[in-house]
């Protein structure tokens, strides 16, 4: 009991989803209203995988809709085209699921390490020109590539992203993300964006950790890819084209960079916004426009400010610890950690 | 943090057995029950509603904006009709039609949102739009599983009737504009050699000169040069035209989007080729002349289903012309043919619901501007193409070409 009351967490989670599929199922929740948030959802796994790269380690990569794609096409090819899912039971049409997305992920990994092994081993800004080419590489070839449809799209893949599964997934993203920035892969990778010739000095493997933060970071994007390819059921070169690499950059930066609880935050609300303001039609993405300059003019270090959700209990990355189940640190404070806090801040 | 981890997938799992087997089915429950449902009660007598919502997705903003407001403008004056009659007559009623507007930005998941919106949170009864074959593609999905029926003006590509049945469209489909043009250029102009410049990033584009090639060749014409280029935002078309120009062809098919079209044309003739210029419907835009250059654009034709001439036409070519200033193009054209199919559907459908009004645009009968239309089994018009030849800046009636 004292347990649970320590870690509310684990009982708020589940109650969320539970709320959001009774929403959905009562219909207090139209199709719409999921479609977005679960688009929302999707949204924050690829500003969550871009913060591993853009936001600890301190790289940039502005081509991360590539990853995305090809994770996507690999799984859609594999359930729409290569079985047909459609007359298999509903296990298997799951487990052929979830292994095509693992397998989209996997492909986006080792996309990843081809393209990161090279580059990350230079200093400077080599990745972000790296990845914008890789982004229009991957388009181009599937624009071509007829066994996908080519620049017709995809269509027919079927709809097995279910609320489930994308919820289950960013969850599982989140907690990836947190395990790896509070453990010392994450430590060795925020020394890096610090100061690389600093964390050179202590021993620390420069490009390895960049191309462990990056490949994970594919990875997780490849996989959020198969998620919108299921969500979507309908895929086209153009989608993801630099312009959606853009999107995962303004969530990141609006939502607050390096933080967690800031990507969360910054996806969510820059998906809903341009929905709600269906209202005001022609003006639409004027207004969404300005509010992205106003954000980025009074709040430079974003929405969330660098700071986490006290329930992820990060040791190391955020700023401080605020709202939502407020968590008392049990760290010895030792001269050491307060000594680096202060260095952060 | 393992406990954490561990219970919480636990507890997850255990709510994943309980509910994810049920989850597929789920977005398509909440329609299913509603519209079976809707027609059972009021079998015997036609329930007329006071107001009905229909739907418009159009590219408001983003890269084909033009075609956006061609679109909008056509519905702006089907509406102004309307209100000018008191409402649309359905059996002595009269019923207020109000039209939902979305922007799709010319993206595909922008389409499957707003087609979701108007769907779920408008409830409209029928959707027109939106312009192109791709976004078509993606939001009919959804409308197909929502039974709701939806008409594209100018989404021409083949596979966009092949969603569903409940995906209908207004205009000729690619295969047969790309015939028409090659029938044209082979037997009425006697032109053995000729080239394509095309976006390869392009459903529209790429379906045209595919289609066009095969049916050039199979007349007997040769194709010498098929140059590619990737996607709307090339401006500079430079190196296609130089290979082009080596292979010195009599006539050029630039089967683009309408973006592109004055500087393809511009660059060609700054090149010094002076090969036939031929063209597809995206070409039928009235303003083309003077963004091109008239004396560019002079002798050059083009193909669409829609010939502002034509005595069928000249009644909504007038009307359309004092309103907004300018002659529709093909665009506004099929819009306003696209929203006159939904309203005679819901005239003569039995049911005021998805299935009802589906089963009535599939017998459309009725005399619109391009001419007399009715649907083939694929829900794709029967139709002529029309050729049009720009002479002193203005596109003139050349010749009609059947389909076989």
């Amino acid at each position: 009991m004292k347990w649970i009351r320590r870690n509310p967490e684990v009982v708020f989670i589940p109650l969320l989803y539970v709320a959001l599929y009774i929403a959905q199922r009562t219909g207090f929740f139209n199709n719409y209203i999921m479609q977005i948030v679960m688009l929302a959802c999707i949204n924050i796994c690829m500003t969550l995988s871009l913060n591993l790269v853009n936001g600890i380690t301190g790289q940039s990569s502005i081509g991360h809709a590539g990853f995305m794609s090809v994770g996507a096409y690999t799984s859609a090819l594999i359930t729409t085209i290569m079985l047909d899912v459609s007359c298999m039971s509903p296990f298997m049409q799951l487990v052929i699921f979830l292994l095509a997305t693992v397998f989209g992920g996997v492909c986006a990994a080792i996309c990843g390490y081809l393209v990161g092994m090279p580059t990350l081993r230079l200093r400077g800004d080599y990745l972000a020109i790296v990845t914008l080419g890789f982004g229009e590489v991957i388009r181009s070839i599937i624009r071509i590539a007829d066994v996908v449809g080519g620049a017709r799209g995809l269509t027919g893949i079927p709809k097995l992203a279910s609320l489930f599964w994308i919820f289950a997934f960013v969850i599982l993203t989140i907690y990836a993300c947190r395990n790896f920035i509070d453990s010392s892969y994450g430590r060795a990778c925020m020394a890096i964006r610090d100061n690389e010739i600093a964390a050179d000095t202590m021993g620390i493997n420069i490009s390895r950790y960049k191309i462990i933060a990056f490949v994970l970071s594919a990875f997780i994007a490849g996989v959020s890819g198969s998620m919108y390819a299921h969500m979507i059921r309908y895929l086209h070169p153009d989608v993801f084209s630099y312009a959606k690499s853009t999107d995962f950059l303004v969530y990141l930066y609006a939502g607050g960079v390096g933080s967690i609880s800031g990507s969360v935050i910054g996806a969510t609300i820059l998906t809903v916004l341009p929905e709600m303001l269906r209202a005001i039609a022609n003006w639409r993405l004027v207004i969404y426009g300005i509010l992205l300059v106003l954000i980025i003019l009074f709040r430079q270090e974003g929405i969330f400010g660098g700071k986490e959700f006290a329930f992820l209990k990060m040791k190391t990355g955020g700023i401080q610890n605020i709202g939502f189940f407020k968590f008392r640190r049990k760290l010895k404070k030792s001269p050491e950690t307060s000594a680096q806090e202060e260095v952060i801040q | 943090m393992k406990r954490i981890l561990c219970l919480m997938l636990t507890l997850c799992f255990v709510l994943a057995v309980g509910c994810a087997p049920a989850q597929p089915s789920s977005p398509a429950a909440p329609a299913a029950p509603a519209a079976p449902g809707a027609p059972e009660a009021p079998a015997s007598s036609k329930v007329i509603p006071d107001e009905i919502k229909l739907g418009l997705m159009s590219t408001i903003s983003g890269g084909q904006a033009i075609d956006g407001k061609n679109m909008t403008d056509a519905i702006t004056l089907v509406s102004e009709e309307l209100e000018a009659l008191g409402g649309l007559d359905v059996d002595g009623k009269k019923v207020k039609i109000s039209w939902v507007i979305e922007d799709t930005e010319a993206k595909p998941e922008i389409a499957v949102n707003a087609v979701q919106k108007l769907i779920e949170q408008d409830k409209v009864l029928a959707i027109v739009g939106p312009n192109n074959s791709g976004e078509t593609i993606a939001s009919g999905e959804i409308s197909q599983a929502a039974k709701v029926p939806q008409i594209t003006n100018t989404g021409t590509n083949i596979k966009v009737t092949q969603v569903g049945d409940y995906i209908f469209r207004a205009c000729i489909i690619d295969p047969f504009q790309g015939i028409v043009v090659a029938k044209f250029a082979y037997d009425n102009l006697k032109i053995t050699k000729a080239a394509i410049l095309y976006d390869n990033a392009d459903t529209y584009s790429s379906g045209l000169s595919e289609s066009f090639k095969n049916a050039y060749e199979a007349l007997g014409g040769t194709i010498v040069a098929n140059e590619a280029y990737s996607g709307q935002d090339v401006k500079d078309f430079s190196a296609q035209l130089t290979i082009i120009k080596n292979a010195n062809p009599e006539a050029i098919f630039y089967p683009s989007h309408i973006e592109n079209i004055p500087l393809q044309l511009q660059q060609t003739r700054g090149m010094g080729i002076t090969a036939t210029l031929l063209g597809c419907d995206s070409w039928d835009y009235a303003a083309l002349p003077d963004l091109v250059g008239r004396d560019v654009l002079e002798g050059a034709y083009y193909v669409t289903g829609f010939s502002p001439d034509a005595d069928s036409a000249k009644d909504f070519v007038k009307k359309f012309n004092d309103r907004f200033g300018y002659r529709p193009s093909f665009c506004s054209a099929m819009a306003y043919e696209a929203a006159h199919i939904v309203l005679n559907a819901i005239q003569r459908a039995e049911t005021i619901d998805g299935p009802g009004v589906r089963d009535a645009m599939a017998a459309t009968d009725m005399d619109l501007p391009s001419g007399h239309v009715k649907f083939d089994e694929f829900r794709n018009p029967v139709k002529s193409g029309t050729v049009l030849q720009v002479r002193d800046g203005v596109a003139q009636y050349v010749t009609s070409i059947e389909p076989d």
